[in-house]
């Protein structure tokens, strides 16, 4: 008997280390060029954010420009991607939408993570009664017309808060936008956490589990949800591009945070003068661009690190 | 029934139906290319069973996937002749093989539910490789399958023409199956493992029926399998196939009084018996050790000497050739007297 | 409807009356209409002394599993008893008190049959032997390594095999890791489900060495599910015969591969390919398929498919009669006994 597993270390002859499966997962994205690509690109934007208040030319709110050089000037050796139309420095204020846009996307994504795994969740496990409801309530959520409510919520909970002292909850508008986008945006999660679970608690080794004993919440938390983790990051990764997206079109209709620097807030002021300086309208289109594609490339490239079936 | 009356087969001098001459298929491309089947030698003579056996990974699937030029994706023939009918299939163009293929040649696969299209009628899916092969119009067609359901053993063959698979049972797709590799009329056809997702009261049904088959259609058979029972049941030849390569082949009958190869043995050995006791306590098949090799991590010398209880020195370092080893039998085995592979570098 | 038992009420593992019903429902649009049931499981009894080996066949969908699930509960019998040394097995796993739960758990294992599926695949073989060890408490944590080194080698298998993950596995080494974890618990009895069935020839022969073994050193009792019927006449002492849900045919392992009474378990036996081309293959192969759950064949469910069946067979279904040694059998024209 114990010859047979000379034979078979030696018919393997591995040299490899074991690897876990986000080991695996990390060294088949290496080998993946556009995960690679997006995972640089949301990396050079995480960077800009972090470091926002170093690499910026000037301050946040700085209007000097309207001084010598006026606003809508094109760019210059002080003002690399010019001013705007209210004499803003357009690279200062790229620079500080960064942070925005990523609390946004980070802080929707949480809302609707915590959401989407629970309803999916306990629908996908628990089945029968629960299932049916939840998914009602999954596919309800899909067929409202997202941008309608939440322009009507911003603006309504924009004039009930004068004179309450919510009024003084710092950046209320943005996180305002952030809790409504992460109220709608769980039922991709939820659907793709209830196939998880769903697949996973019929699975052999969590029946070995409740064989052995376990407790449910043993076999939810060490069994199932790790194995669903490699499905869910890949939609919140997309999740997150998508959530800038939205946060943009919201401030680009002016429903925006008027506190908070953000790219959309940005193209808002500025589309107008399009033809006169391009460059304020172009610069935070391609901010949004650059940063909705990095986490959309990810998500591909995850997706493809963890699908077992690519070698 | 079991075995073909001797004077309806052709004298063993005639040409066979089929014969592969050290066929050799490799996955991949330049240097990471991964051999999988290995000079592989294979005579189907006409109206004649001829049974490949191996395990999963012995090349079994990929060669008979390779003989309807069907390599799976990434497979690439890179050695030897299929000659068919007197003609090689590997020197022929897409064209020629289209008419060989599919007409002369049929496979049956392992997984009858996945080998039909989900979405169209039994009737369709038959008819439209008849009305292809043949340009049969539509009636003929209807009533060629229908005849031909009839001859698998499928009751109310016009009624089955407008179902649709999901609504047979398991056995009965495979009769479809088999009943679509007869459209045409071949001259040989493929079974890999036919029974293998079947019931075993289904599984005789199905194999009594590929018997009668190469009778009213004389057709010959190449039936991949693991199951040596099945083998038994069917085989007039046998070609044992292991790590790429064959290692024993013979008449079924040989085989099974006085196999040659140690592998062989170990096959017929190690799989426990119906018509056998087995005493509390006592109980302890002749197991080999160990697992066939990695592809891409092939030892030197004999494949199968890591496991083999035999093996001598020779064993690790020179490559046996098949080599007869009596009458219509061959096996690749220096401890029974194989002579060594010479280019085997 | 539970007849008289055909067994000694001193065995390991007793099943009295088990049964498992599928209600099949449409879905309307707002609730699911119930419009029938499938009897998976229809009210079978059996039983396993100890240190025996129950074998458990039938073709797929005969409810061979089901049953092995129930007694498990995995799934909730419909009905039935199922008593280990006496207790009540269902009861207690289904019951409030999770120490005797737990105490229970530890008696019965289970063995999965897809060694690909069964291990979980972000687990070490390591933390997958020591999860037994930790959910019943059974070890202190820091001896928990000699355990798994030595439930390793029980099986076979070597200590460096403790930090690798299954995918690094064979089929067969993976199957000796699902043997393992059932072990970590000393159980008495273990449920084999289609152990060897994704198995290759050579490996399954080791597989089944191995839980022979395992019987004989450990004094283990086994109820062995499968369809493969030369690895159940090599592993068993005794034989249980299911077709539709029901057991036709109790025997001793040897009477029943040598002369079956029900002429199911005959047709199931002659329908296998021996490995020997000498041995004419018997033609009485069963014709037709086997009937689907949803419309059961009344009374006896094997009518429909059985060169003995009568007038009788239509109307009656028949009793499970005990025989001698135990054996039972549930026909009402059953082929002859062999001479004594």
């Amino acid at each position: 008997m114990a010859s047979i597993d000379h034979i078979s270390a030696a018919g393997t002859a591995r040299t490899d280390k074991p690897r876990g499966m986000w080991a695996q997962g990390w060294a088949r994205f290496r080998r993946n060029r556009t995960g690679m690509l997006g995972l640089g690109l949301v990396s050079f934007v995480v960077l800009v954010a972090i470091l926002s208040p170093l690499i910026a030319p000037y301050a946040a709110n700085d209007q000097s420009a309207m001084m010598n050089f006026g606003s809508r000037s094109g760019p210059s050796l002080a003002h690399p991607f010019g001013t705007d139309r209210m004499g803003y420095d357009v690279l200062t204020r790229i620079v500080y939408g960064a942070p925005t846009a990523l609390a946004v996307g980070l802080g929707t994504m949480l809302v609707a993570s915590v959401l989407g795994l629970l309803i999916g969740g306990i629908s996908g496990y628990v089945g029968g009664w629960a299932d049916e409801v939840m998914m009602r309530l999954t596919e309800f959520f899909l067929v409202l017309p997202v941008f309608v409510v939440i322009l009507a919520v911003v603006r309504l909970f924009g004039v009930i808060v004068v004179g309450t002292p919510l009024e003084d909850i710092p950046y209320l508008n943005l996180t305002t936008i952030v809790l409504l986008l992460g109220l709608f945006g769980w039922p991709p999660i939820a659907r793709i956490a209830r196939a998880e679970f769903m697949r996973l608690k019929s699975m052999e080794f969590v029946e070995a589990a409740r064989c052995i004993g376990a407790t449910r919440s043993d076999i939810l938390l060490r069994h199932i949800l790790p194995n669903a983790m490699p499905s869910l990051v890949v939609v919140i990764a997309l999740g997150i591009g998508s959530a800038i997206l939205s946060e943009a079109m919201v401030s680009f209709l002016g429903f925006g945070d008027p506190e908070a620097i953000s790219w959309g807030q940005l193209l808002y002021f500025n589309y107008a003068q399009l033809k006169v300086s391009p460059w304020a309208s172009i610069a935070p289109s391609t901010a949004i661009f650059i940063t909705v594609l990095g986490f959309n490339l990810l998500a591909d490239g995850l997706s493809d690190a963890f699908n077992p079936r690519v070698k | 029934m079991l075995s073909t009356p001797v004077s309806n087969k052709p004298a063993p001098q005639s040409e066979p139906l089929l014969d592969v001459r050290g066929l050799s298929v490799s996955f991949g491309r330049g240097t990471s290319a991964v051999p999988v089947v290995m000079g592989v030698d294979l005579r189907v003579g006409r109206q004649e069973t001829l049974c490949l056996v191996g395990e999963s990974g012995s090349g079994k699937s990929v060669t008979s996937l390779a003989l309807m030029a069907l390599a799976p994706g990434g497979a690439e023939i890179t050695g030897g002749q299929v000659l068919f009918e007197g003609q090689d299939l590997t020197a022929m163009g897409p064209a020629a093989l289209g008419k060989v293929r599919g007409r002369r040649m049929a496979m049956v696969f392992q997984n009858p539910a996945h080998s039909l299209n989900p979405i169209l009628t039994v009737g369709k899916q038959l008819g439209e490789i008849y009305a292809w092969h043949t340009r049969a119009n539509r009636r003929e067609t209807r009533e060629r399958v229908a005849d031909l359901l009839r001859q698998v053993g499928i009751t109310d063959a016009h009624g089955r023409l407008d179902q649709f698979p999901h609504e047979l049972s398991g056995g009965m797709k495979q009769r479809v199956c088999i009943a679509r590799a007869l459209l045409c009329d071949p001259a040989l056809i493929l079974a890999d493992e036919p029974t293998t997702n079947l019931d075993v009261t289904i599984q005789a049904q199905i194999l009594d029926l590929l018997d009668e088959i190469k009778e009213t259609f004389r057709t010959s058979i190449l039936l991949v399998t693991h199951d040596m029972g099945v083998v038994a049941r069917m085989a007039d030849r046998i070609s044992v196939m292991y790590a790429g390569r064959i290692c024993e082949s013979g008449e079924a009958r040989a085989v099974f009084r006085d196999p040659q190869h140690p592998y062989t043995r170990a096959l017929l050995d190690s799989t426990p018996r119906i018509d056998m006791r087995y005493e509390p306590g006592a109980r302890d098949l002749p197991a080999i050790g160990g697992r066939p090799p990695n592809p891409a991590q092939r030892p030197d010398g004999c494949q199968f000497h890591p496991r083999c209880a035999e093996a001598g020195e020779d064993c690790r370092a020179l490559l046996p050739r098949m080599t007869a080893s009596g009458p219509g039998h061959a096996v690749s085995c220096l401890r029974r007297g194989s002579r060594v592979e010479e280019n085997a570098a | 409807m539970t007849g008289p038992l055909p067994f000694p009420a001193r065995d390991l593992l007793e099943v009295r009356g088990l049964q498992k019903l599928y209600p099949v429902s449409r879905r309307g649009m707002f609730r699911r209409h119930r419009i029938g049931e499938i009897r998976a499981v229809d009210d079978i009894s059996f039983s396993v002394a100890r240190g025996q080996t129950l074998g458990l066949v039938g073709e797929s969908g005969c409810g061979k599993s089901t049953t092995a699930r129930a007694i498990l509960h995995l799934i909730d019998a419909s009905g039935g008893e199922v008593r280990l040394g006496g207790q009540d097995l269902l009861q207690t796993l289904r019951g409030p008190d999770r120490k005797a739960e737990l105490a229970m758990r530890r008696r019965v294992q289970y063995v999965f049959q897809d060694p690909y599926l069964s291990l979980n695949p972000r687990w070490t073989i390591a933390q997958t032997l020591s999860e037994p060890l930790r959910v019943h408490d059974l070890l202190p944590r820091p001896a928990w390594r000699d355990r798994v080194i030595e439930l390793l080698d029980l099986v076979g298998l070597e200590p460096h095999h403790a930090d690798r993950y299954p995918h690094e596995f064979s089929g067969g080494q993976r199957q000796r890791v699902g043997i393992a974890r059932a072990l970590a618990v000393d159980p008495e009895l273990l449920i084999l489900d289609e152990p060897v069935s994704s198995l290759d020839v050579s490996v399954r022969a080791q597989i089944l060495n191995l839980l022979a073994r395992l019987q004989a050193e450990l004094g283990l009792t086994y109820l062995f599910i499968s369809h493969d019927l030369s690895s159940v006449r090599f592993l068993s002492t005794r034989v249980a015969v299911m077709y539709l849900g029901k057991i036709v045919e109790i025997a001793d392992v040897d009477r029943l591969f040598e002369a079956p009474r029900h002429p199911y378990s005959r047709a199931l036996l002659s329908a296998i390919p021996v490995p020997d081309p000498d041995r004419p293959s018997a033609r009485n192969t069963l014709l037709g398929e086997i009937p689907s759950a949803m419309n059961m064949p009344a009374a006896c469910r094997f009518h429909t498919r059985c060169p003995r069946a009568s007038a009788v067979c239509k109307a009656h279904e028949p009793p499970m009669e005990p025989g001698p040694q135990g054996s039972a059998l549930a026909c009402h024209h059953p082929l002859e006994p062999p001479a004594p």
